[in-house]
C-alpha cells in the first residue's frame, strides 16, 4: 500500500512535470480566427426580445433593414437588408426595396413576407425593444421584394429599425415554429439569422464561437480575407483581459483597466484604437425629495461639480464634457446649449438663496454602481467638490442591480443621487431624452430623477411627431426642452466617454467602429488580420 | 444500515424544504426587481407587467411558493431572471467544471495530506514534524482568493508558464475540440484520446487545483498528525514493535487505519469549504463553474439561481457526509450506523 502511494504521488508529479513542458504558452492564433476577451455574458439568444449589451453578438448573426453610419458621414443611413427607401410626403408610409439572392442560415430565403413575420413577431410579444415599433400599424406586403410599413404617426422609422434592437430579421422558418417554441428553440443556443456569421458553439458563461456564413448574400471576396471563426471569451476581471491581451491569448480585449492604456499603446504588437462615443455620465437629483426638489439647491450641485477632474480621473482624459443629455454627432445635439463650469462661489451664493447659507443638515445618500471604474474614481471628488458648498454625502457604492432595484422601490428607501451612466436606443432623440426626464408614473427606463415636467413632456412628444413631416420645427422644440434640461438641472450632465479598445496591431477594418449609438457592437464581417 | 441511510435521506428532505423557505422568504423580502430584470431595464411598465403575469410574480406569496415547492418536486428549479435559461440546465451545465476542480483538490488533498499527516506524527518535533504543521496552518488560514492571485500573479504574470485562467487553450479547443460525454474535460479527452486537448486541460487545472486544495490538505494533513499520535501510543502498536514489524508497515498498515475515521469526517467538512471556496476562485481563473454561475446569480439578484444553487449546495454536503460516514464503517467496524 505504501509503494502504491509512492508510485502514485510520483506519477502525478511526472504527470504535471510533462504538462508544464514546454513552458506554456497560448496557441498561436491563425490568421482567420479572431478571440476576443469580453465581459458580456448573453441574456437572450432571441433577437426580438435582446435589449441589452449581448447584441454585440446578435448584430454578427442577424441583420436588419438598415443600419446608421457614423456622425458626419455622407448618407446617415446605409443598406442592410433593404437597398432602398421611400417616404411619403406626410411621413405615415415607408416602403422598403429588398435585396435579392439573401438567404437565412437554415436556408429559408429572404423576402418581403420574412420581414414581415419577424416584425409582426416582435410586435406581439411585446418584450424587450418592441415598444420602439409601436407607431407601426400595419406591414404590407407589395411584392416579394417590397415591403410596406404604415405608422399610427410620423415616426422616425429608419431611426428606429436602424436602432435594430426589436428590428432584426429572423428567418420565417423559426416564426413559423410558433410561441413559445420559438423562443425555446433560440434560447437553447440555435440561431434563425442570415447575418454573416452563424451560431456555432455556447458554453454558457464561457465561450461564444461563431462561424462564417458560407452563403452570406455580401460574398467573401475581399482580398485581404476574413476572420471566419470568432471565439469570444467570457472574461469579467478586466486585469485578466489585459493579461489575455499580453499573453497573445486574444486579439481584442474590451475590457482593459485604464492605467493600462499606454502600457498596450506602447507596446509592439498591440493599439489602442479611441473614437467617440453616445454613451453619457450624469448625476440624477431626486427631485421629489427635499432640498433637491429646490432648482436653486440643483443648479448649485451643477455648479459645484469639477468636470474637469472628473475626465481627467473617471476616464483618463478619453472624454469630453457633456451638453445634455443628446451627444454631439446625435440629431438635434444642441451645440451652443448652455454649459455648466464649475464654478463654487456661484454655487455658494445659490445655496444661500435656496435658504441653506450654512449647508444641508443631513448627508445626501449618494449611489453609484460599484462595478463601473469610472464612476468609482470620480464619486470621491464629487463628495469633495459638494463639501465644499456645505452639501455632505454618503457614497454607497452597490451593484447595478441593486441600484436599480432600490431606484424603482418605495420612494422612502430611494437615493437622494445616483451616478449613472446611459445611452441612446437609437439615432432619433425621442427615445433618449423621455427615458431620463418624461414624466411617469413611478419609476420607468433611466429616471432616476423622478422629475416632472408636463411642459419638457409636451414638447417633446410634439417634437416626436414632427421629425419627419417638419424636422426644423422638431428640432426647435427639442432644444426648448433641452434648455429646460439644464436650467431645471434634475441632473448634473458630466461626461461622454470616449470608447478605447484595446487589441492587437494585426486586426484591421473598421468593423469596430461603424456603429455609433452603441459603444460594444463590433462588426467582425468588416475586419482581417494582417499576418 | 439501509435504514440509517433512509433516515439520513430523510433528513434531507426536511433540510431542504427548510432551506427553500429561508430562501424564498429572503429572496422576497430583499428589494430587488426581478420583473425588471427579466424584462430588461429600459423596459416600459406594460412590458414588465406581461413579464409579472408570465413569471406568476402578480401572484400572492403564498401560491407563489406552493407552485415554487410543486416545480420543485419535478425537478424545476425555475428559470434564471438574467440568461432565461432553466436554472437545473444553468446548474448541469456549469457543475462538471466545478466538480472536476473540485475532485482533483481533494484528490490531492488526500494523497499529500494524509501521508505528511503519517510523517509528521512519526517524527514528532522533528524539523519536518514543525514544518508540516506551518505548512498546515498556513494552508488553513490563507484566504484562498489571496492564494489564487498570489500564484497567478507568479506563474502567468512573472514566471509566464501558466495560463491566466480558462479549462482548456482557446485555440487548441477549437482545432480539437473535446467530445462532451462527462463534463469533466479531463477524463473526456482521455477517454476520447484527445492528448492535445488533455495536456491543455491539465495545465490549465494546475493553479486553479493547487489553489483549492490548500486549505483541505492543511486540515486533512493536522487532522491526520493529531490522530496518529493518539493511535501510535495505544497498547497494540507497542506489541507490533516489540513483535518485529517495521516502522513503515507499522504506520501505514495498522495505525493510520484506524486513524482515517477523524481524517475521513474532516475531508467530508472540507468539500463542503471548497464549495464556497470556488466562488472566488472561479472569477479569479475564469473557470466556468457553479462558483462563477452563483456570483453573478448573486450580484445580479437573480433569485431563481440563488435559490438553486443553495438548495444543490445543501444537498452535494448532506450527501457527501453521508457517503463519509457509510465509509468509515470500512475502516472501523466497531461503528455502527444505527
Amino acid at each position: 500500500m505504501f509503494r502504491l502511494k509512492y508510485a502514485a504521488v510520483l506519477i502525478t508529479v511526472l504527470a504535471l512535470i510533462c504538462c508544464i513542458s514546454p513552458l506554456n504558452a497560448a496557441t498561436k492564433i491563425p490568421k482567420n480566427v479572431l478571440v476576443v476577451a469580453s465581459e458580456t455574458t448573453i441574456s437572450t439568444w432571441d433577437p426580438s426580445v435582446t435589449y441589452d449589451a449581448d447584441n454585440m453578438y446578435h448584430f454578427n448573426i442577424y441583420e436588419t433593414l438598415l443600419y446608421v453610419n457614423k456622425p458626419g458621414s455622407a448618407e446617415t443611413y446605409r443598406p442592410g437588408l433593404a437597398k432602398s427607401w421611400d417616404v411619403s410626403k406626410d411621413g405615415l408610409e415607408w416602403t422598403f426595396q429588398l435585396q435579392k439572392g439573401a438567404t437565412f442560415h437554415d436556408g429559408a430565403k429572404f423576402n418581403a413576407a420574412a420581414v414581415k413575420k419577424s416584425f409582426d413577431r416582435s410586435m406581439s410579444l411585446g418584450l424587450g425593444a418592441s415598444y420602439l415599433l409601436s407607431p407601426i400599424t400595419d406591414i404590407i406586403v407589395i411584392d416579394e421584394y417590397t415591403v410596406k410599413f404604415k405608422l399610427e404617426f410620423a415616426a422616425p422609422l429608419a431611426d428606429i429599425i436602424s436602432a435594430n434592437w426589436g428590428a432584426f430579421i429572423i428567418s420565417p422558418k423559426v416564426v413559423d415554429m410558433g410561441e413559445p417554441a420559438a423562443q425555446e428553440w433560440l434560447e437553447a443556443g440555435n440561431d434563425g439569422g442570415s447575418g454573416p456569421y452563424k451560431l456555432a458553439g455556447w458554453k454558457p458563461g464561457e465561450e461564444i464561437k461563431l462561424v462564417k456564413f458560407d452563403e452570406y448574400w455580401r460574398g467573401w471576396n475581399r482580398p485581404e480575407g476574413y476572420l471566419e471563426t470568432v471565439i469570444i471569451k467570457i472574461v469579467q476581471d478586466p486585469i485578466v483581459e489585459k493579461q489575455m491581451l499580453d499573453a497573445g491569448a486574444v486579439d481584442i480585449a474590451f475590457s482593459v483597466p485604464l492605467e493600462d492604456f499606454d502600457s498596450v499603446d506602447n507596446a509592439k504588437d498591440t493599439e489602442i484604437i479611441v473614437y467617440d462615443s453616445f454613451m453619457c455620465y450624469s448625476l440624477f437629483m431626486n427631485t421629489e425629495r427635499a432640498p433637491l426638489d429646490n432648482k436653486l439647491v440643483r443648479q448649485a450641485i451643477a455648479w459645484a461639480m469639477p468636470y474637469k477632474d472628473i475626465i481627467n480621473i473617471g476616464v483618463g482624459g478619453y472624454g469630453i464634457q457633456a451638453k445634455g443629455i443628446i451627444p454631439p454627432g446625435q440629431w438635434s445635439h444642441k451645440k451652443d446649449l448652455f454649459q455648466y463650469q464649475q464654478d463654487l462661489k456661484k454655487a455658494k451664493e445659490l445655496m444661500i438663496k435656496a435658504g441653506f447659507p450654512n449647508g444641508i443638515d443631513r448627508a445626501l445618500e449618494f449611489v453609484y454602481s460599484a462595478e463601473d471604474a469610472a464612476e468609482e474614481k470620480t464619486a470621491p471628488l464629487i463628495k469633495e467638490a459638494l463639501a465644499e458648498i456645505g452639501i455632505d454625502v454618503q457614497i454607497v457604492p452597490i451593484n447595478w442591480s441593486q441600484q436599480y432595484a432600490k431606484a424603482a422601490g418605495p420612494e422612502e428607501d430611494r437615493q437622494d443621487l445616483c451616478f449613472v451612466s446611459s445611452w441612446p436606443a437609437m439615432m432619433d432623440p425621442y427615445e433618449n431624452i423621455s427615458a431620463v426626464l418624461r414624466s411617469e408614473e413611478g419609476f420607468f427606463g433611466f429616471g432616476f430623477a423622478y422629475y416632472k415636467n408636463p411642459k419638457l413632456d409636451e414638447l417633446i412628444d410634439t417634437a416626436n411627431t414632427l421629425t419627419i413631416t417638419d424636422p426644423d420645427k422638431a428640432l426647435k422644440l427639442y432644444h426648448e426642452a433641452y434648455d429646460i434640461s439644464v436650467e431645471d438641472a434634475p441632473a448634473a450632465w458630466l461626461m461622454h466617454p470616449k470608447r478605447i479598445i484595446p487589441k492587437k496591431i494585426i486586426l484591421k477594418g473598421d468593423g469596430l467602429e461603424r456603429h455609433p449609438l452603441y459603444n460594444w457592437v463590433d462588426f467582425y464581417y468588416h475586419m482581417w488580420k494582417e499576418m | 444500515m439501509l435504514r440509517y441511510i433512509i433516515k439520513r435521506l430523510g433528513m434531507l428532505v426536511f433540510i431542504l424544504f427548510t432551506l427553500s423557505l429561508i430562501t424564498f422568504v429572503l429572496s422576497r423580502v430583499v428589494p430587488s426587481e426581478p420583473a425588471k430584470l427579466y424584462a430588461g431595464f429600459r423596459a416600459k411598465p406594460e412590458q414588465v407587467k406581461i413579464v409579472e403575469e408570465k413569471l406568476g410574480l402578480n401572484k400572492p406569496i403564498l401560491l407563489q411558493y406552493t407552485y415554487y415547492v410543486r416545480d420543485l418536486l419535478h425537478g424545476d428549479l425555475g428559470i434564471s431572471l438574467r440568461t432565461k435559461q432553466p436554472v437545473m440546465q444553468g446548474i448541469l451545465t456549469h457543475a462538471p467544471a466545478t466538480l472536476e476542480l473540485i475532485c482533483l483538490a481533494m484528490f490531492f488533498a488526500m494523497i499529500f495530506g494524509v501521508p505528511l499527516g503519517v510523517i509528521s506524527a512519526h517524527k514528532e518535533n522533528s524539523i519536518i514534524d514543525h514544518s508540516s504543521r506551518l505548512f498546515s496552518v498556513l494552508g488553513v488560514t490563507m484566504p484562498t482568493f489571496w492564494l489564487g492571485l498570489l500564484l497567478q500573479l507568479l506563474f502567468c504574470g512573472v514566471l509566464k508558464i501558466m495560463p491566466l485562467g480558462g479549462r482548456i487553450d482557446t485555440i487548441t479547443d477549437l482545432l480539437n475540440p473535446i467530445a462532451h460525454v462527462t463534463g469533466f474535460y479531463t477524463f473526456d479527452a482521455l477517454i476520447t484520446g484527445n492528448w492535445a486537448a488533455l495536456k491543455s486541460a491539465l495545465i490549465h487545472l494546475v493553479l486553479p487545483t493547487i489553489t483549492l486544495a490548500v486549505y483541505p490538505l492543511g486540515m486533512i494533513s493536522r487532522m491526520t498528525r493529531a490522530t496518529m499520535l493518539e493511535v501510535l501510543r495505544e497498547d497494540y502498536i507497542t506489541t507490533a514493535r516489540a513483535t518485529g514489524f517495521n516502522e513503515r508497515k507499522i504506520a501505514f498498515t495498522y495505525a493510520l487505519k484506524n486513524a482515517m475515521a477523524p481524517t475521513l469526517t474532516t475531508a467530508g467538512l472540507s468539500i463542503a469549504y471548497m464549495l464556497t471556496s470556488t466562488f472566488y476562485e472561479e472569477l479569479i481563473f475564469s473557470w466556468p463553474g457553479l462558483g462563477r454561475y452563483t456570483v453573478y446569480g448573486i450580484l445580479n439578484l437573480d433569485y431563481p439561481v440563488i435559490m438553486g444553487v443553495t438548495l444543490l449546495g445543501a444537498s452535494f454536503y448532506v450527501i457527501v457526509n453521508l457517503i463519509v460516514d457509510i465509509t468509515l464503517v470500512f475502516f472501523d467496524p466497531r461503528i455502527r450506523l444505527e
